[in-house]
């Protein structure tokens, strides 16, 4: 896993030339980064959370960090090593909307089953309304996580069978604007 | 969960102002309300510590509100809900509250700028804090966001964070105001030379990147960002991001969250990007670039640009990196502006020869500098812009391709921004100098040569210079005003022991926008050799059209006087053949040609010395040359100050020489022996303070520190440099004595004025707290015989600032125009003024506390101006006058009776009349009220070094005390004898009418009241003190003794002579000064004694609050104060010590 290494073996390197949309350089520099901010290699479950609780410390992110951790962490062996940070960054940062959406449903999808039920949802939005909600006033009709979600699916859940498939949630999210913009954060930046 | 115990501490640990629980009832003026408020307040607290539900916190911020709407005077609440958050963070089960309940105080009607400072300096570690904050910030005044900026700066350096977000904040602002971007430049500059024994240090790239940053800013002639950083829009396009994992994993995240919820990025997106930006050290990131110009300047001194093209090299590099990422990245582009900017930076004051040209500070001469030194790699820009200034003129530069016309007047626009700066920068760093080279001046010739000097500098003038503290450009008046003039007879010299201040009269002539167009074309030329359009200075981000079309208009308005002054031009370059610049002419030439000079003085009408460059190049671009050149000189005094200012630039060029050729002399050595100016020793290149911090930086090949000489030195060197040293001091000693002769001739003319003119105007002002015999000697010798013939019962010889206003008015060629103002400063350099800013800081703080209680004391608070580790501009004190001096005045004038001293309340009585008159009683009110806040402040600041010169009674019977140079730990030396709690002699309590009177009772009344006020809000103090103390090195909180201002003298006197001069003082009564005698004195360390254990000075701070007093209590303990200090002994023996260690009566 070259822990130990200050650059990245050329096996790793084309592996990850293939799988992402970074370059060598980019890649190099990126693993520096990357050892420089977690020495060990990886990113723990707790390490994960203290990040959060830095930038958000107004609300309980605690449980947001945990469903992140767990879309990031694909092998799931409880640490986030480079490839698996990497590649989270190629797809939010190069990747087009529709890969980002693809990747993000799996935030959503707690058990992996293809679909996000309205719990599923639920439990996400509350996660995010205790991380953030604190912090900005929200319009009436979305001011707390039941209603948030009951306005998602009202947009997305076209088939009205109660909850979401890929490609409702493709479709759906991409017909609000502040979504699209909120989804291209990085574009260009990375 | 918490221990009982714990708990237990926490509701026993009062609100700070209230007494531990059983005191409830003693509290005076608690009402019923407050009681019901606190107690749903600790309720609440309870529930908080058992249940981690949100809801509870909810009526825990009810009963918050409750407490303080109630009363508005005990805003204590929210503070110690802060407590209270603080000591939960450390509970396990309290950690999710903890930081609901902080944003909840912030988003209160509590949350102001104080707590913010004290919510940035507490939690370094928080990102989201950090950047919440700085947000915030943003939403307070202007004004109040620049008196805080000390604080800032010292934060963004003393704290390690993670944070970029008070840096980021602190650039914004640069870049929406002039004047933060001044004085944010000078604050991380003297932080900067602090540091620079540990250039390694986080902390010193830190600031110095932000410097670099800051000059970019300041100097740069195109806006760096375009817009604000708030909006998405601008985060999307300006520049990438860098490898910033945990920001990283953050954006990811807010993306994934995205598809359903927008809201994480709505938060958080500024935070996440411009943290994502944060400045990463990876080997072959433009990083290095910096690193490698920290290395850079180690070799070399980078100060003297034009000296050595490799240093400007290593500069512009480090500049063009500290800019590199704004612009593309393309290392052609960011290289040509860092040369570009380098042009811009001034690295000095005006030398002499610009000085004397006249129009040091113009525009026109500022763009052909900036694009004259690096012809070869000038931008378009600034070329442009030149050829759109002078469209008219022919220049050789026209092939350059033209840019659209929109884009030359908004580079021109930038131009005259970074012009601002450069001539405020230039103009600051020669006030500065002035009282350098007063130094060297021998004393009896000081007062001549500042004379001089000014003169020098008024050729100047007007010029589109501010004095940034003084000059308001916030909101709605948001122009710059013009320095018009400095009154070269009304500066008087203020002699000290090592240093040389002095008081100067500003004439400024406040803009205003209607005015700004028409005043081109009104005025007389004359009077407007300054072309310059403020209009333009008026902060780099006030962009619009308007201000596009007047620099249009202007750019016309240009021409016929630009005519006028080229023909000036041609005239005094005959002249200027004649006398070529002494500069690099050695001792020998130049001591030719002193003599020659001032043979030719009276036929000089200028000394245009340009630079062949300029000649060639630039003659039709140099406009600026002042028309008075080729006007007949009238009047003596025109001949006088013309002749002074040929003297003072001779002595500025000798002096500049000097520095030069010793140092080239002594650079082989390791230090050089004489050159006093110990901190920029070697590297300033004769530049002392302002550029010291860049020669300062890493000294690596010179390997120069001061030090013992080094081995290498050959004998011969050594002769040589005192022989070239001998012949600098003949020659300068030649010039003083001319200097002074005419010095001694203005005072004769000045005195059979005075004589035709039986008012008699006397200029001693307050503020001088280098008071020594000379000053007033020097300035007041004609006047003094006067006086003392004609009028003897001229009570105080003070002439009042209106008075004053109105004669400066009617002699200034520029009285008349209604935009005219008078400002009275003094210049002090040799002197670290950031503990006296400091000082004042917290007297504001305390007058605040005070209006909002409504307590009627006075206290004054005065501005001051760092513009370097040691250097600044103090704000004089109007109508104020020493005790010192009354003392003085008084016996020299017999005022007492014989075999008695003269005292305060005998000035007071002749000053105000007698004890029972409505003038007198008014003024023993002022007094009272005043004293009562200065003794509070005293105490709690421990301010020491109280003696009369010091101490100052202004016109209407208020005291005022200045010179804060020993305060919170440190004390004059080992005189550790101030031990009284404050300053309250016999003198005083007799104007108060005695111990007995009511207006002593009142005195003591209102003393306690305003105490308790303070004690209210003791963390308002206590804060911006702490947050201070971290990791700074003031003396005030380092104990040091380091620079004692009038007492570093060891007295020679030993115990028993002090006390045989106790007894014979004729107020004192010797019993009671034998009675308590202070510890023997060591005389032997006088300079320095070390505390043994550091026990921090904040909390020593609060200590002196005794919160944990009832109110009752306090008053006990404030009585007591007020007798251990009334007459104390230690009061008189240090009075006594100054007496005879300084002559300070």
């Amino acid at each position: 896993m070259g822990k130990s290494h200050s650059k990245l073996s050329q096996e790793q390197l084309k592996e990850l030339q293939r799988c992402t949309n970074f370059d060598k350089k980019e890649l190099q520099q990126w693993y520096k980064g990357f050892m420089k901010d977690c020495p060990s290699g990886a990113l723990d479950r707790t390490e994960f959370q203290k990040i959060y609780k830095q930038f958000f410390p107004f609300g309980d992110s605690s449980a947001f960090a945990d469903h992140v951790f767990n879309v990031f962490d694909e092998n799931k062996n409880g640490s986030i090593d480079f490839e698996e940070f990497i590649s989270a960054l190629s797809v939010t940062s190069r990747g087009n909307l529709d890969q980002k959406l693809v990747w993000s449903f799996k935030l959503y999808d707690i058990n992996n089953d293809g679909y996000i039920t309205r719990e599923e949802m639920l439990k996400i939005v509350q996660a995010i309304y205790k991380m953030v909600g604190n912090m900005v006033k929200l319009p009436p009709d979305e001011d707390t996580p039941d209603k948030r979600v009951e306005k998602i699916f009202t947009l997305m859940d076209t088939n009205e069978d109660g909850k979401l498939d890929m490609e409702e949630f493709r479709k759906g999210s991409q017909k609000d604007p502040t979504i699209v913009q909120a989804l291209n954060l990085y574009d260009g930046l990375v | 969960m918490w221990t009982a115990s714990q708990v237990t501490q926490r509701c026993v640990q009062p609100p700070d102002f209230l007494p531990s629980d059983g005191r409830w009832d003693t509290l005076e003026g608690t009402s019923v309300s407050i009681n019901r408020g606190y107690r749903a307040f600790f309720c609440a607290r309870c529930h908080c510590s058992s249940v981690s539900s949100q809801r509870h916190c909810i009526n825990d911020q009810r009963g918050l509100q409750t407490a303080s709407n109630d009363t508005s005077s005990y805003s204590r609440p929210p503070l110690h809900l802060e407590t209270h958050i603080h000591s939960m963070s450390n509970s396990n089960s309290g950690k999710q509250q903890t930081s609901s309940l902080l944003l909840r105080l912030f988003q209160s009607e509590f949350f102001n700028s104080r707590l913010a400072l004290l919510y940035i300096s507490r939690y370094p570690e928080s990102v989201g804090i950090q950047h919440y904050i700085c947000e915030r910030l943003e939403e307070f005044d202007e004004e109040e966001l620049d008196f805080y900026l000390p604080q800032l700066c010292h934060l963004l350096i003393s704290r390690r964070t993670e944070s970029v977000a008070l840096e980021n904040f602190l650039l914004k602002r640069c870049r929406k105001s002039t004047h933060a971007a001044l004085l944010t430049l000078w604050y991380l500059q003297s932080h900067l030379s602090d540091m620079r024994g540990s250039p390694n240090t986080e902390s010193f790239r830190l600031c110095q990147r932000l410097y670099y940053k800051c000059q970019a800013i300041v100097f740069a002639d195109a806006p760096l960002t375009p817009k604000s950083d708030t909006s998405f829009k601008d985060i999307f396009q300006t520049k990438r991001i860098r490898e910033n994992v945990r920001p990283a994993v953050i954006g990811i995240g807010a993306i994934l969250a995205a598809g359903v919820c927008p809201l994480v990025v709505e938060t958080g997106a500024s935070m996440i990007i411009s943290q994502g930006r944060r400045w990463k050290t990876l080997a072959s990131d433009p990083g290095e670039v910096v690193e490698e110009s920290n290395h850079g300047s180690k070799t070399s001194l980078a100060t003297r640009r034009s000296e050595s093209v490799k240093d400007a090299r290593e500069y512009e590099r480090g500049l063009a990196a500290a800019m590199g990422r704004r612009h593309s990245t393309d290392s052609g582009s960011s290289k040509h502006r860092g040369l570009q900017l380098l042009a811009r930076i001034p690295t000095g004051s005006a030398t002499p020869d610009e000085l004397s040209r006249g129009g040091a500070f113009s525009f026109n001469r500022y763009v052909a500098k900036a694009s004259g030194n690096f012809t070869h790699s000038m931008s378009l820009s600034t070329s442009a812009s030149a050829e759109c200034l002078n469209r008219h003129s022919s220049t050789s530069r026209t092939d350059e391709p033209s840019l659209e016309s929109l884009n030359v007047l908004s580079d021109q626009r930038h131009l005259k921004t970074s012009h601002y700066f450069h001539s405020e920068l230039q103009f600051m760093m020669t006030l500065v100098e002035i009282s350098d080279r007063l130094r060297t001046v021998p004393k009896e010739a000081r007062q001549s040569t500042l004379v001089a000097e000014l003169a020098l500098l008024n050729h100047n003038l007007p010029a589109n210079v501010c004095i940034p503290m003084w000059c308001k450009t916030f909101g709605s008046h948001a122009f710059h005003h013009r320095v018009a003039r400095i009154s070269p007879s009304d500066a008087v010299v203020l002699n000290s022991a090592d240093r040389v201040p002095f008081l100067i009269t500003v004439e400024v002539l406040e803009n205003n926008p209607q005015a700004s167009c028409a005043s081109t074309t009104n005025l007389d030329t004359t009077e407007t050799q300054d072309q310059d359009n403020m209009t333009a200075t008026n902060g780099c981000h006030a962009s619009d059209e308007g201000q596009a079309t007047a620099s249009l208009i202007e750019g016309s308005v240009e021409l016929p006087n630009g005519e006028v002054e080229r023909e000036s031009q041609q005239i005094t370059s005959s002249d200027s053949d004649l006398i070529n610049p002494p500069i690099d002419s050695s001792s020998v030439d130049y001591h030719r040609e002193v003599i020659h000079r001032r043979k030719s003085v009276a036929s000089l009408s200028s000394k245009a010395s340009a630079s062949p460059y300029e000649q060639e190049t630039f003659t039709q671009l140099d406009l600026d040359e002042k028309a008075d050149n080729i006007k007949p000189i009238p009047s003596a005094v025109e001949e006088f100050s013309e002749r002074m200012r040929t003297a003072a630039v001779m002595l500025a060029q000798l002096y500049q020489q000097q520095q030069r050729e010793l140092m080239s002399q002594s650079l082989p050595l390791s230090s050089p022996p004489s050159l006093p100016q110990s901190p920029v020793v070697v590297g300033a290149g004769g530049l002392p303070g302002h550029v010291g911090w860049l020669s300062a930086v890493p000294q690596g090949n010179t390997g120069t520190h001061p030090g013992p000489v080094s081995p290498s030195v050959t004998p011969k060197d050594r002769r040589n440099y005192q022989k070239l040293k001998a012949d600098f001091e003949q020659i300068r000693n030649r010039l003083i004595k001319e200097m002074v002769t005419l010095e001694e001739k203005r005072v004769e003319a000045l005195a059979a004025q005075l004589k035709e003119r039986q008012k008699v105007p006397m200029m001693v002002e307050g503020a001088t707290d280098e008071i020594l015999p000379e000053e007033e000697e020097a300035t007041l010798r004609a006047q003094c015989q006067e006086r003392d013939k004609d009028d003897p019962s001229a009570a105080v010889f003070r002439e009042t600032w209106d008075e004053k206003v109105e004669r400066i008015r009617a002699s200034s060629p520029y009285g008349k125009d209604p935009n005219w103002r008078l400002l009275s400063v003094i210049v002090k350099s040799g002197a670290d003024l950031r503990q006296e800013q400091l000082a004042l800081q917290l007297i504001k703080e305390m007058q605040r506390i005070w209006r909002e209680a409504g307590v009627p004391v006075w206290v004054c608070y005065f501005r001051i101006l760092i513009t370097s580790e040691q250097s600044g501009i103090v704000e004089t004190i109007r109508d104020a006058i020493s005790v010192h001096s009354i003392k003085k005045n008084g016996y020299a004038q017999h005022l007492n009776e014989k075999g008695l001293a003269f005292t305060l309340y005998d000035y007071f009585v002749k000053e105000f009349g007698n004890p029972g008159s409505t003038r007198f009683l008014q003024a023993q009110d002022n007094f009272m009220r005043s004293l009562a806040a200065y003794s509070v402040i005293c105490y709690l600041l421990q301010i020491k070094d109280r003696h009369n010169g010091n101490i100052l009674i202004d016109i209407q019977g208020h005291v005022i005390h200045i010179d804060f140079g020993f305060m919170l730990s440190n004390s004059p030396g080992s005189l550790g004898f101030e031990l009284a709690p404050f300053k309250l002699p016999q003198d005083y309590v007799d104007i108060l009418g005695g111990v007995g009177s009511d207006k002593f009772t009142e005195f003591r009344a209102l003393m306690k009241e305003a105490f308790f006020a303070l004690r209210k809000k003791a963390d308002d103090i206590v804060s911006l003190v702490e947050m201070m103390e971290h990791g700074s090195s003031l003396p005030c909180f380092t104990g040091a003794s380091a620079k004692p201002s009038n007492v570093p003298v060891p007295p020679t006197a030993t115990t028993s002579s002090f006390l045989s001069f106790l007894g014979s003082e004729g107020d004192l009564s010797p019993d009671a000064a034998r009675a308590t005698l202070p510890p023997p004195i060591d005389t032997k360390t006088t300079s320095f004694t070390p505390i043994p254990e550091k026990y921090p000075v904040g909390a020593a701070l609060k200590d002196r609050f005794h919160l944990s007093l009832s109110e009752t209590e306090f008053g006990n303990l404030v009585d007591s104060l007020v007798e251990r200090s009334c007459n104390s002994a230690y009061t008189r023996l240090y009075d006594s010590f100054q007496y005879y260690a300084n002559g300070i009566l």
